[in-house]
């Protein structure tokens, strides 16, 4: 049987949380404000043990275990430690030491990007061949009249008073979906704090 | 009778041949007796014999024994006369050979030895016993209660008066003498008197009280027949006869002294009747095993040979261990019929199921593997397989056999290699030259938008509303993936407020936002020397936490972020030093490429704000989810992508590096819609559907 210390605890702290964002003059904002300092303070600890689990319990046992691809492993493990110890000497604001995420990392995210832009590129050639239906024709139309839109090739129109119309309508179509997903996201989420508080749902293995 | 050539007896299958010749003669002769009633039989010897042979009995029999035969012979001796006359009677009508077993020419002759038994010679061992009995007779007794006119077969041989069989007493013997005398083994075959009256009365029913101690309690009198002692029918002997015989078996079945047990088994013996079927006198009739009699006399019994009865030994009574009822495992019952779905009572052995796992409590399953012992923290719940060590060991295992194993699949061609990969090469190179080219080649034109969008000019608007005291703070929540579009929407921003010469404070919710900001920032920097110094130009480093993180800013930004990335202490030198809370900044500006992002920090930190103006620089991919928060007020503006890039700068009158790059960008998305529509004609036009597809239609 799960212990029920938990739940509790996750319980009040959440009905403090709550109850001093809905009531702001009442004194519980002495109890929330370092409540959430001390999260604050978890989740940069989580983050740092979550590197070196990564580091140490991953990889290091990949290169142990000689495992698939472990000079791969062996590689993150010798870039990780240099890094670290770069930013220890030199510090996070030294030019140099700050080429690390700009002249690697920063290249590199850019890079996977544009595959994604070629590879997004390339399957709108065979975008009906794939969906050969009503919404695969209604994607397709949309797909390039927002194209044309936002090209700026068609900024001509906005000189054509009814033409301008038509074009303003048109942009507010993505507003209103946008709308219903957001609504929809919030309620999911609404739901799922609650779930949480209420300890339905016990992502923290409670 | 047996054959005068034969060489063993027909009945005792004795030897014949070894007789000597006065021994032949001799037997002869008492047999010739019994046949011819003849006179005194030859042989001087044998009434020597049966008195020297008396002798040694004489000797030999204890004296109680002696009395008993006293005993008998007085009985019989009465009853002889009796039957004398029916004795003839019945001679006549019987056959010769039956004549031999005569008991009255017995009595005349005495010397004569019954054929069944051995020969009288006194050398014949066969016949030595014959004569023993003989002498045994010693003195004649009258019992006119047991006197038969038939000679059993096996009797003795008697006296000239009597029949040994008949000589027997039928009186009980003194059965305390008895039980003096007689060993202890013995005495338990002693007969009570209250037992022989039965015999006595010439009951057909043999009664041995020696015997009857060994019975059954169930056996009825009538049971308890012998079936050696069968009587004839009444109807073949005379009444009197048939009594006499009876009485006479009686008695000597009846040892009421020790001593005539010995003889009893000669009474045992059937008498023969010429009228009936020899074989069936003979032969010994089946005998009912319900009529068997039990060789031991319960009541007589030994303490430790009778059998133990529960009912009236108590203590001796052992509980009956009961057995274990059966129990199946829970499996075998719900699908066994006769157990109708009752599950049994479970059994107590730990080894028959186990106590953890989702089998627990179940009979009949193998013990699981406890993983409890491999996880020893609390479980976190991701996307990621997570496997124990055993488990991949196991995997590895499978993995090796199934790799030794031959697949039907290996012998099929592989598919032919398909073509696509040309379509790509072409398609990339189509981009890249529409990026390339207007940038190599300046004088390809693009199309500015003449109309500027409402939220860019809101941002202007407000950006220019900033007073130049106040410090802005902005949120660099964003990554290199999408930093170049970023990089080319923020700058027109920045590089307004560098000219207002407002403060700027940047912050990251991630790693990197900040050191990428800082990065883009240094071209304007060399534009603006002032901001070169930390009093314009404030990094603030990392915020930890996310969402949650956010909430603390805007709570207490002080003690939220009090130190810099310098460690240096951030709100004491101006001046920033005017800032306590997080409204105290001009506006707030957050650059990110994720509308999520966003989100968290108008839900977060907008409430806390107040009238402080909030303003987003995001990617114009996420733009139509930032746009309801922009109609609804909570943000002041927003710059998204490259054209709002464009329409800032022509706000500013600053071109820069959108306005630069807009023609590429014009060029490169012509180029995408032209591929997308060329490519949904061709299919529109060659349709062909996939065979997977098609067997789903049809399906």
């Amino acid at each position: 049987m799960r212990s029920p210390l938990i739940p509790i605890i996750s319980f009040i702290v959440g009905a403090i949380i709550l109850a001093g964002y809905f009531f702001p003059g009442s004194g519980l904002a002495a109890i929330r404000t370092p409540m959430l300092d001390w999260a604050v303070t978890l989740s940069g600890v989580a983050g740092l043990i979550a590197i070196i689990n990564l580091v140490f319990g991953v990889h290091w046992r990949r290169l142990r275990d000689s495992s698939k691809d472990y000079l791969f492993s062996g590689l993150v493990i010798f870039a990780f430690l240099a890094t670290f110890a770069l930013g220890i000497f030199l510090g996070p604001t030294n030019p140099d030491y700050q080429k690390v995420v700009t002249a690697i990392q920063m290249p590199i995210e850019a890079s996977l990007m544009a595959v994604l832009a070629i590879t997004l590129a390339f399957s709108s050639l065979r975008l009906l061949q794939r969906q050969h239906n009503w919404m695969g024709l209604f994607f397709f139309i949309s797909v390039i009249v927002y194209l044309l839109l936002n090209s700026g090739i068609l900024s001509f129109m906005a000189n054509i008073p009814s033409l301008q119309e038509v074009v303003s309508s048109i942009s507010l179509v993505p507003i209103a979906g946008a709308r219903g997903i957001l609504i929809g996201v919030a309620l999911g989420s609404l739901l799922t704090g609650i779930r949480i508080w209420l300890g339905s749902d016990r992502p923290y293995n409670g | 009778m047996n054959d005068a050539n034969a060489k063993r007896c027909w009945y005792c299958q004795a030897d014949l041949t070894r007789q000597d010749a006065p021994a032949e003669n001799d037997s002869q002769d008492w047999l010739n007796n019994l046949r011819d009633n003849s006179p005194a039989p030859q042989g001087d010897d044998q009434p020597e014999e049966p008195a020297n042979s008396s002798e040694s009995p004489n000797e030999e029999v204890p004296a109680w024994l002696a009395r008993i035969r006293t005993r008998e012979q007085s009985e019989r001796a009465a009853s002889e006369d009796a039957l004398s006359a029916s004795s003839e009677e019945l001679s006549s009508e019987i056959p010769d050979w039956l004549n031999e077993f005569n008991p009255d020419q017995e009595k005349e002759k005495p010397n004569e030895i019954l054929p069944a038994s051995a020969s009288a010679q006194p050398e014949n061992e066969d016949d030595d016993w014959l004569k023993k009995l003989e002498s045994w007779q010693s003195e004649p007794t009258s019992s006119p209660e047991k006197t038969s006119t038939d000679v059993t077969v096996g009797s003795r041989e008697k006296p000239a008066e009597k029949n040994p069989i008949e000589d027997e007493a039928v009186t009980p013997p003194d059965s305390a003498l008895i039980k003096d005398s007689a060993p202890e083994w013995l005495q338990a075959f002693v007969q009570e008197p209250k037992s022989t009256p039965a015999a006595q009365q010439g009951n057909l029913s043999v009664q041995q009280p020696s015997t009857s101690a060994f019975l059954p309690a169930e056996r009825t009198p009538k049971n308890e027949e012998d079936s050696l002692l069968r009587d004839s029918e009444p109807g073949q002997i005379s009444p009197t006869a048939e009594s006499i015989e009876s009485s006479e078996l009686d008695t000597a079945l009846a040892p009421s002294q020790p001593g005539e047990e010995n003889e009893t088994w000669l009474s045992s013996y059937k008498k023969i009747h010429p009228d009936k079927d020899i074989k069936e006198q003979v032969i010994p009739a089946p005998v009912d095993q319900d009529q068997t009699k039990a060789p031991f006399n319960e009541n007589s019994l030994m303490d430790w040979m009778k059998p133990i009865d529960p009912v009236t030994n108590p203590s001796q009574k052992e509980p009956v261990p009961q057995l274990e009822p059966a129990a199946l495992p829970a499996w075998l019952q719900a699908l066994s019929l006769k157990h109708n779905g009752k599950a049994s009572a479970p059994s107590h052995s730990s080894s028959d199921f186990s106590d953890f796992g989702p089998l627990a409590g179940i009979e009949g399953t193998l013990p699981g593997e406890e993983l409890n012992q491999f996880y020893k923290r609390p479980q976190t719940f991701s996307g990621l397989l997570k496997t124990t060590e055993s488990q991949q060991v196991r995997s590895k295992l499978l993995k090796n056999i199934a790799d030794q194993t031959h697949w039907e699949d290996e012998n099929l061609e592989e598919k032919p290699h398909s073509h696509i990969w040309i379509f790509r090469l072409i398609v990339t190179v189509l981009m890249l030259a529409a990026v390339f080219i207007p940038l190599l080649f300046t004088q390809i034109s693009s199309i500015a938008p003449s109309l500027y969008p409402d939220e860019v000019v809101q941002t202007f608007n407000t950006v220019n509303a900033l007073s130049g005291g106040k410090p802005v703070l902005i949120a660099a929540d964003f990554d290199g993936s999408l930093f170049g579009e970023l990089n080319w929407s923020y700058q027109p921003l920045l590089a307004h407020l560098m000219e207002r010469n407002i403060p700027i404070a940047f912050l990251s919710t991630n790693s990197e936002g900040t050191t990428l900001l800082n990065q883009s920032a240094s071209t304007l920097i060399k534009q603006y020397p002032a901001y070169a110094s930390s009093d314009k130009w404030m990094n603030l480093g990392y915020l930890a936490g996310g969402s949650i993180g956010l909430q603390g800013l805007a709570q207490n930004i002080q003690t939220t972020m009090p130190l810099n990335s310098a460690l240096q202490s951030a709100w004491l030198s101006k001046p920033f030093d005017t800032v306590k809370r997080i409204s105290d900044f001009g506006a707030l500006i957050v650059i990110t490429e994720n509308a999520d992002t966003g989100k968290y920090w108008i839900e977060q930190v907008k409430p806390s704000l107040g009238t402080t103006p909030m303003l987003v620089v995001i990617s114009a991919q996420s733009a139509p989810l930032l746009q309801p928060y922009y109609a609804s007020g909570q943000i002041s503006g927003y710059l998204s992508g490259l054209n709002s890039a464009v329409a800032y700068e022509a706000l500013t009158k600053t071109p820069q590096n959108a306005t630069a790059h807009l023609s590429s960008f014009q060029i490169t998305m012509v180029l995408a819609i032209m591929l997308v529509l060329i490519g949904g004609i061709v299919s529109l036009i060659f349709y062909h559907p996939q065979p997977g597809k098609k067997k789903r239609v049809n399906s």
